[in-house]
């Protein structure tokens, strides 16, 4: 994801207002926390996948934090958000059954409709409800996986002990998987799944 | 200070390398310690947390790969500097070369290595090749784009 895309989304620019408030900004530099970063990745598949246009996923952010007092509605497991139709929706903790709208007309309204909660599915949820770690990618039975505690959220393969930009690494200057995993005594799927995550990441940021 | 030199390589950094560099001079250094990260700290834990405790004990040396260009990260050269943990930065160019030629640098610049702890603690220190001419490469030490051995020329004469 550009971090040209999240510093607009998190802190606005001249035209714009932030789509959320809680970016870091004490020492100076631009930062946004793990919550923020699941935040993004919901907003950029209801974007990319969805086609939600922007205005309509700040509304709903506001109007979550507004009326029902939730912050970062899309990175908790208590307070789902989902899409139904054009419009998002969330479901509230006192209801699971039954989600709510957060935009369109049928704003504070129960909604029965089926939903889709596709971007939720890589995450897991601490005790609280809130994401604590994110699956960013999987490659046979490795997993590239992002974790707030470990290296400050770098992506990681999972198992392994090293990040995922080291055993990409290793592989290109070292000429071959095989090669990189003897040298860093990891499986070869597990520099394997490095490689094709970091691939697709340049891929992506070009 | 030489009998006792301390080299703890960061985790970018293959394990096999202070592996095998402890199996080559152990036995003629038998104070030597390396190490790798992993050897005693879990993967993934932050920069701040491991050089916190060797800041306790500043003769150990660190030697990575980070230069600290990586934005979304600690920058583990600046926190060696603030803290006073001397280190040593493979250039770009031996880690594009992979592990043999990191492995031939450290050992290429060998009898440098005992000269390190006459720097003033948190002094940066560059492994790369020496500019030579013809086909021969050789390695170096260098501090702010000077070679070691000027800068230890240079320090005043009680070092």
């Amino acid at each position: 994801m550009p971090s040209a895309t999240l510093s607009r989304w998190f802190f606005g620019t001249n035209q714009t207002e932030p789509m959320s408030r809680s970016g870091i900004t004490d020492d100076g530099a631009k930062r946004i926390s793990f919550t923020d970063f699941v935040e993004a990745l919901a907003i950029r598949s209801l974007r990319a996948d969805y086609g939600v246009p922007l205005p309509k996923i700040k509304e709903a952010i506001r109007n979550a934090r507004d009326h029902y007092r939730i912050e970062h509605p899309f990175a908790r497991q208590d307070h789902r958000t989902v899409l139904i139709g054009k419009d998002l929706h969330i479901f509230l903790k006192e209801d699971a059954e039954n989600p709510v709208g957060l935009t369109g007309p049928d704003l504070g309204q129960k909604s029965m409709k089926p939903c889709i909660e596709a971007y939720m599915k890589d995450l897991d949820y601490d005790a609280d409800g809130l994401a604590v770690l994110y699956r960013a990618f999987t490659f046979g039975d490795q997993e590239i996986v992002l974790n707030p505690k470990v290296r400050f959220g770098a992506p990681s393969v999972a198992g392994s002990g090293y990040s995922a930009e080291t055993l990409w690494r290793a592989a290109v200057t070292e000429g071959s998987i095989e090669r990189a995993a003897e040298l860093y005594e990891v499986p070869e799927a597990a520099v394997e799944a490095a490689y094709r995550y970091w691939n697709q990441e340049i891929g992506n940021a070009a | 200070m030489s009998a006792g030199l301390k080299l703890l390589f960061d985790e970018c950094c293959s394990p096999r390398l202070p592996r095998e560099l402890r199996d080559f001079y152990q036995r003629d250094y038998p104070a030597l310690q390396i190490r790798h990260l992993m050897d005693d700290w879990t993967a993934g834990t932050p920069d701040s947390q491991w050089l916190e405790a060797l800041r306790q004990d500043p003769s150990w040396i660190i030697i990575t790969k980070d230069a600290g260009k990586n934005s979304a990260q600690e920058k583990l050269p600046l926190i060696c500097r603030e803290w006073g943990i001397t280190h040593i930065v493979f250039t770009p160019g031996i880690i594009s070369k992979g592990f043999v030629t990191q492995k031939n640098a450290v050992a290429g610049v060998w009898e440098q290595l005992f000269q390190l702890h006459r720097l003033p603690p948190g002094t940066q220190v560059k492994l790369g090749e020496s500019n030579q001419k013809g086909d021969v490469t050789g390695f170096e030490l260098r501090v702010n784009q000077k070679s070691l051995i000027t800068v230890l020329r240079n320090l005043p004469a009680n070092d």
